[in-house]
């Protein structure tokens, strides 16, 4: 395996390991309500204008 | 300049354009994916698709629009543009309007699935700012348009922080920065 391979996957071991961490911290559900659902996000939108 | 990037077997980072059909094949598996759940793709994506009209229609070297594919099948997109910007030594690349497919928003995913795909997300724009030439970049920037992002990406900042892969990394305002190292 070359060098940048192992970085990829030292760097990808990285993150999933930070994802289950912050999904055992902060619930599977603080994550469903970010802006990377674009239902979230047009609920956003629609509170803005009715606001 | 990478148009497509494999990470591994299942998992591609895919430049899209119309002149070579890959926005259109985006735009189908969209549309498919709302279709089969009972949703109006128009309703759902056409407010983010209309922001990144000019990004599909001709290639830039700082600026595109991305999608992930897993399985065959596009899971997220992101629109990416790299810029210099006041206070930074470098070009910064930023990453904005971040969107998890149609089958992630409306149906319910396990943590793993959900996990696989912001990780990739991740990962695949860390890969462009070390690797691409016209997007390459030293700094890189997560927009978060919502206050409700802030508190899972805050988490998340210090979770990797922990992990020592990055220079540094931390959210600001609506912002998560990360500078390699």
């Amino acid at each position: 395996m070359k060098g940048s391979e192992i970085m990829n996957e030292k760097m990808k071991d990285a993150l999933k390991a930070a994802f289950s961490a912050t999904i055992a911290e902060v619930g599977i559900d603080c994550f469903k309500k970010t802006s990377l659902f674009m239902s979230n996000r047009r609920e956003n939108t629609e509170v803005k204008m009715a606001a | 300049m990478a148009d497509v990037i494999e990470t591994d077997r299942t998992t591609q980072f895919v430049r899209l354009l119309k002149e070579n059909g890959t926005w259109q094949e985006f735009e189908a598996d969209w549309r498919a994916q709302c279709d089969a759940i009972g949703e109006d793709f128009e309703f759902y994506a056409g407010s983010t698709i209309a922001v990144v009209g000019d990004l599909i229609s001709s290639e830039q070297k700082n600026a595109g629009v991305f999608g992930l594919k897993i399985d065959g099948s596009y899971a997220a997109m992101c629109q990416i543009n790299r810029a210099g910007l006041p206070k930074y030594d470098s070009p910064v690349l930023r990453t904005r309007f971040m969107t998890l497919a149609p089958d992630y928003d409306l149906t319910d995913k396990s943590s793993t699935e959900y996990g696989n795909v912001l990780v990739s997300l991740l990962f695949e724009v860390v890969k462009l700012a070390i690797t691409d030439d016209g997007l390459g970049s030293k700094h890189i920037k997560f927009h978060l348009p919502s206050p409700q992002d802030v508190p899972f990406f805050s988490a998340l900042g210090r979770h990797i922080k922990e992990r020592d892969v990055f220079a540094s990394i931390e959210t600001r305002g609506m912002w998560l920065y990360i500078t390699r190292k």
